[in-house]
């Protein structure tokens, strides 16, 4: 069975590109396009792989994670942010909240495979 | 893997045109409102996608511009800085860069000319911390610096913290991974504290690990590995010289990682066979310093604590569940259910036809699901006016700022919905109106004072449905239309003569003449004289219409009526000699028995009826279109009043069919521009009909052209 990821950002264009990435990776891919979005698209269902962008409306990309972790099939799931350079405070937060990773923008495909190479095998 | 990121650009440039818009809306709500949190969480999160997204696509220019912007927009959300009205407008000023610099990017226009200054002037504002992207692209591999070839021992003490698999951390592939970047590596793992069977919790971390290992990589690049990890997990690096190192280490590195129970059991393994190799560190010098790491050093961006608006319903830029679909494809599509349409109404005709007497109540149910999609097909392109509303917000308030007048915008039903070829077509109008409105409408506050108003004008953009049309109401308080210059003017433009005798309406609409300005001074705002005429053509070209009402010191109106789509139309389907012809519902008034009615020659100028009272031209479609009658014209009892631009015209016509909405073909695309005519359809049974364009008719019969050979044209494939 292929491998599931969920892909969360606002951005259609940025979410295109790890859609596309993940994709080309192997994955089967699951888009939302924010937080509220993304939970109601999963509903529950497993994945082997989140990547979230952080600044989003409606449901910003922390309390998807932590939304997630309360989800029996997302205990273990890792789970990737999308930051920026300057959102240190939210790295932190993520992580608290229980983000396995991070990945700063910009970031190029190659360099998005690498670092869920470190959390999916 | 090579992935051409071009193909995410046109994306791109979509979302950063709303992300614009919705910043531009923002800091518009900002000026007046000040500085509500959660309009500046929009415009920041506009800001901050834009930048994410250009620096990832390459686009340096555009990311590095957003950067400023979004950490000028950073210290306002945290109410360092506050929105003064000056800072307001460098705030708009930057979107307009912004966008001029995005439009750069997407078709290689020279880049705006003030994009330095406004640059400068963010920075000053933010107060000059701010680190470039390129910068930050240095920040970002800190560990490049120190690097040394040479091997070195380390030992690694791993002792993750029990929650660690909760954070989605697979330890193994951390171990995988060191592994794979040393030439020794030697690993036992730590079962000390796996608590009995009773105690364990299954889904808790207990293991530990403590590794040596001889690589060439810094050790930075060792701490890269535990790059997530953090806390009481990171783990205790130190360099190790030949003492201090392990018993043996292997070089084969074959140390299983599949499971803790089976790491230990190949270091036992190991231990035995493993041959000895040793290597002498180099340098310890750094290894105290470097006991305690730190993964998260990174350079100094202040540390703010965040109240994030966590999962707060921001109506404002909630942003609906979309699929962005070619408009080719879409039109096409729409297209094809409308040819679904016209097949289905000929096999209801044809069933009607052979079973006179029975209903099919399958051809009913297929009849209702194809009129069903079809709605939903072209409810599909229907999108709110919102946009263009939106965008006079800006225009209004710099417009009135240059012109020294206080104007307040009110918007009403936005969200009503209407086709977007419509939508993009109607925005220069609007423009062009709202703009004569501030120009010429609205007064000087002084001269509001004056006339007993108050110094602050408003204008009404309102948005509404009315029986199948989409009308936009631009309503102002100003000092209305001024009937006598604007006749005056005319006359000695020559547009009408002295003598016509015109209503208030007919007066109002000649401001819509090409050539036709009023203004004692032209000003660059809207006082050109083009403008309003290119505002009536475009309406009109839209099959829509403008009426204006207006009342002198009070202010006007004027009101534009539009067809919610350009797909289909509402038409009177009417009978001239043996063909049919549609004329579009939007223009018809009413029909009328001619019976009885006195018909007038007007000298030269053809004929005319009164109607209660008003005098009607009268225009005969047979002979403007030149069709042959199988009888005597004048036989033609029935008259079609209609009305284009305020005035009447009654048509006569030998049959009304009836009412029916019908699918348009444009004509333009498939054949050529017909004088007179808008289009043509595809009736129920098959045939053509050619739909009419009232204002090109009564051009047509006005100027008594001569009979129109492409109409003959189009009239004669229709009747092949």
């Amino acid at each position: 069975m292929a491998k599931m990821a969920l892909v969360v950002d606002d951005s259609t264009s940025m979410r295109q590109m790890v859609a596309f990435t993940l994709q080309s990776a192997g994955f089967e891919v699951i888009e939302g396009s924010d937080g509220k979005d993304a939970l109601g698209k999963v509903n529950g269902k497993a994945v082997n792989l989140v990547v979230t962008d952080l600044n989003m409306p409606v449901m910003d990309g922390i309390t998807l994670i932590r939304e997630l972790r309360k989800l029996p099939n997302f205990k273990f799931t890792p789970i990737l942010m999308l930051t920026t350079e300057s959102q240190d405070s939210k790295k932190q937060e993520g992580k608290t909240a229980g983000a396995t990773g991070w990945l700063v923008k910009p970031f190029n495909p190659e360099q998005l495979l690498g670092v869920i190479a470190k959390v999916v095998h | 893997m090579e992935i051409d990121l071009s193909r995410f650009r046109s994306a791109f440039f979509e979302e950063a045109g709303e992300h614009l818009e919705s910043m531009e809306a923002g800091l518009l709500a900002l000026e007046t409102s000040g500085g509500d949190r959660e309009v500046l969480n929009t415009i920041f999160r506009a800001a901050h996608s834009i930048k994410g997204a250009s620096s990832t696509f390459g686009m340096d220019q555009v990311a590095r511009f957003t950067h400023v912007l979004e950490n000028l927009l950073d210290r306002m959300r945290e109410g360092e800085v506050l929105p003064t009205l000056e800072l307001c407008e460098l705030l708009l000023k930057s979107t307009d860069v912004l966008n001029g610099l995005i439009q750069s990017e997407k078709s290689s226009t020279p880049v705006p000319v003030q994009t330095e200054s406004v640059f400068v002037a963010l920075q000053q504002y933010s107060g000059n911390a701010v680190s470039s992207p390129a910068a930050a692209a240095v920040t970002a591999t800190p560990y490049a610096a120190g690097q040394t070839a040479s091997d070195q021992t380390y030992r690694l003490q791993f002792n993750p913290s029990g929650a660690f698999f909760h954070f989605g951390q697979n330890p193994l592939f951390l171990i995988d991974e060191l592994q794979k970047m040393s030439s020794g590596f030697s690993i036992e793992a730590n079962v000390s504290k796996v608590p009995g069977l009773a105690a364990l919790d299954p889904e808790a971390c207990y293991v530990g690990w403590d590794a040596f290992l001889t690589t060439a990589s810094p050790e930075s690049s060792l701490l890269d590995v535990f790059m997530f990890v953090d806390g009481d997990s990171i783990p205790q690096i130190k360099a190790v010289t030949a003492n201090e190192g392990p018993p043996q280490l292997i070089s084969d590195a074959s140390v299983s990682t599949q499971s803790p129970a089976a790491a230990v059991a190949e270091k036992q393994k190991s231990h035995s066979a493993a041959p000895q190799q040793v290597t002498v560190a180099k340098t310890a010098a750094k290894t105290s310093e470097a006991s305690v790491p730190a993964v998260e050093r990174r350079t100094g961006e202040e540390r703010r604590t965040e109240s994030a608006p966590a999962g707060s319903n921001s109506a404002a830029s909630s942003v609906s569940e979309t699929v962005r679909v070619d408009r080719e494809r879409l039109d096409k599509m729409i297209n094809q259910i409308g040819e679904l349409v016209i097949g289905t109404s000929m096999v209801e005709q044809d069933w009607s036809r052979f079973h006179p007497d029975m209903e099919s109540a399958a051809l009913v149910q297929l009849g209702k699901i194809v009129r069903d999609l079809q709605e939903m097909s072209l409810s599909l392109r229907m999108v709110p006016i919102a946009a263009s509303f939106q965008k006079m917000t800006r225009i209004i308030r710099d417009l009135s700022h240059r012109l020294g007048k206080q104007i307040h915008l009110e918007t009403e039903g936005e969200d009503t919905e209407l086709d977007k070829t419509v939508v993009d077509q109607i925005g220069d109008p609007l423009l062009h109106m709202v703009r004569n409105s501030v120009d010429h409408g609205i007064e000087l506050p002084a001269e509001r004072i004056a006339a007993g108003k108050p110094p602050e004008g408003t204008i009404c953009l309102k948005a509404y449905h009315q029986g199948g049309n989409f009308i936009i109401e631009i309503q102002d308080d100003g000092k209305g239309l001024d009937r006598d210059r604007i006749l005056r003017k005319a006359i000695e433009r020559g547009i009408v003569s002295e003598h016509d005798n015109l209503s208030d309406e007919e007066i109002y609409q000649l401001i819509f003449s090409a050539g036709f300005s009023t203004a004692e001074q032209v000003t660059d705002v809207s006082g050109r004289g083009v403008g309003m005429d290119v505002v009536r053509r475009n309406v009109e070209a839209l099959q829509g219409s403008i009426s204006i009402r207006s009342q002198k010191g009070k202010g006007c109106r004027m009101i534009v009526r539009l067809p919610l789509t350009l797909a289909i139309l509402d038409g009177l389907l009417v009978r001239v000699a043996n063909d049919s012809y549609v004329i579009p519902l939007l223009s018809v008034v009413e029909s009328i028995n001619q019976k009885g009615r006195d018909i007038k020659s007007v000298l030269s100028k053809g004929e005319v009826i009164t109607l209660r009272g008003e005098i009607v031209p009268l225009l005969r479609l047979d002979r403007i279109l030149n069709l042959r009658h199988s009888h005597d014209a004048t036989d033609s009892n029935l008259l079609v009043i209609v009305e284009d631009q305020g005035r009447k015209y009654s048509l006569a016509v030998d049959e009304l069919l009836g009412q029916q909405q019908v699918v348009i073909k444009n004509l333009e695309a498939n054949f050529q521009k017909v004088p007179g005519v808008a289009g043509a359809t595809i009736l129920g049974d098959g045939r053509v009909a050619l739909i009419l364009d009232i204002n090109g008719i009564s051009a047509m019969a006005t100027k008594n052209h001569p009979p129109v050979t492409a109409l003959n044209h189009a009239s004669e494939l229709v009747n092949a």
